[in-house]
């Protein structure tokens, strides 16, 4: 179905342009506003995609994988774009920086698909700051050294964490 | 240094999803993707593993400007303009013309409406002299310029000139009853082509007071 829209979308379709966006823009706006943290930033980091999609459509390949990993993939590659040229490298005092994640359990709310289900498995095998950095990184848009600061942690350590919880991530989901 | 050991590059390729390099190693991963199908392959691995995470995320509504400038920048301008038109003539039946009386000379009015049919502008023409009144347009972008076009009936959209702040514009060309009218979003001191490059943003028509 998204395959079909995104089909019609490279060629040029512009009612099946509007189908994707009202059909998807609800998701994708709420990733991008999980990691702009401000309607504004979220809202342009949404047109940037959409406009992105509109233009490469034709580079969607569904036999390497899902239309909708493509999609929220563009939309999170723009806020990070966004949250690099805002300086995310900069260490804040921002007392709310990434405490987020207090109001939800992303691997707690993942559905239940087989794939899903094997992420969620092994997120769980991983040591809890393993596993801590990776979300924060990945739901929130974090930097390494917002991580570190988030965790109270020196930022050499982050990095170590996350390699070391990709690692582990990697050979678990490929041996499920 | 995009790594060819592939346990490093599938690593390098994880914190590249993960948004975790920095700006420098997060540009050489892009620039390598097109051309490295390992790395490629890499990434759209953790993209299509990591997804999951997200399933929790709030829905959100985006506000409904994110669609119209969308909408605007993938319209090219001349058939942006036209649509706009067809709408604008819709609002302005449907919606208020106001008629002022003036005590001389031929007078013209006419309201520029958006695409919500919105009323933005109060246009007043008397004589050569044309008088906009801000009712409720957007805020324009800093670095940005809203320029009035006249648009015949047949081919390309005349520019009018720049909105000034103060509203009061004396055209470069006369205008009068029967013309339609469209505001374009510009580069600061209008369009460089001498065309409407941005989105068409207001259309209304004068009519004869």
């Amino acid at each position: 179905m998204l395959d079909d829209l995104l089909r019609a979308v490279a060629t040029g379709d512009r009612r099946a342009f509007r189908t994707l966006y009202q059909q998807e823009s609800h998701r994708l706006y709420g990733v991008a506003m999980r990691m702009m943290r401000s309607p504004t930033a979220a809202s342009d980091v949404l047109q940037e995609a959409f406009l992105q999609v509109w233009r490469n459509a034709d580079r969607f390949d569904p036999e390497r994988g899902s239309a909708g990993a493509w999609l929220v993939s563009l939309v999170r590659y723009r806020a990070l774009d966004a949250l690099e040229r805002s300086g995310r490298e900069i260490p804040t005092d921002d007392p709310n920086l990434g405490d987020a994640p207090v109001e939800f359990d992303p691997v707690a709310a993942i559905d239940g698909s087989r794939d899903a289900t094997a992420l969620r498995r092994c997120l769980q095998v991983l040591e809890d700051k393993n596993r801590q950095s990776i979300v924060l990184a990945f739901v929130e848009g974090l930097s390494h050294s917002q991580v570190a600061q988030r965790l109270g942690t020196p930022l050499g350590t982050v990095k170590a964490w996350i390699r070391r919880g990709l690692q582990n991530l990697k050979s678990c989901l490929e041996a499920s | 240094m995009i790594p060819t050991d592939p346990e490093e590059r599938d690593l390098v390729a994880g914190e590249y999803v993960l948004g975790v390099l920095d700006a420098d190693q997060r540009r050489e991963v892009a620039a390598a993707l097109p051309v490295d199908a390992a790395l490629a392959a890499a990434v759209r691995w953790w993209e299509e593993r990591l997804l999951p995470l997200l399933a929790g995320v709030v829905a959100v509504s985006p506000p409904s400007l994110v669609w119209k400038r969308i909408e605007a920048r993938i319209t090219p301008p001349e058939l942006a303009l036209w649509r706009r038109a067809a709408i604008g003539l819709a609002a302005i039946a449907a919606a208020l013309v106001i008629y002022i009386a003036w005590p001389q000379e031929p007078r013209s009015v006419g309201v520029l409406a958006a695409g919500d049919k919105r009323a933005a502008f109060l246009v007043e023409g008397r004589g050569s002299a044309l008088h906009l009144t801000a009712l409720e347009p957007d805020p324009v972008p800093a670095g940005r310029a809203l320029e009035l076009w006249q648009v015949p009936p047949s081919g390309a959209p005349v520019s009018l000139g720049l909105l000034p702040a103060d509203g009061r514009l004396r055209p470069t060309r006369p205008t009068a009853a029967g013309m339609t009218l469209a505001v374009s979003l510009e580069p600061a001191g209008g369009s460089p082509t001498g065309a409407p490059t941005g989105p068409v943003l207001y259309v209304g028509v004068l009519k004869a007071d």
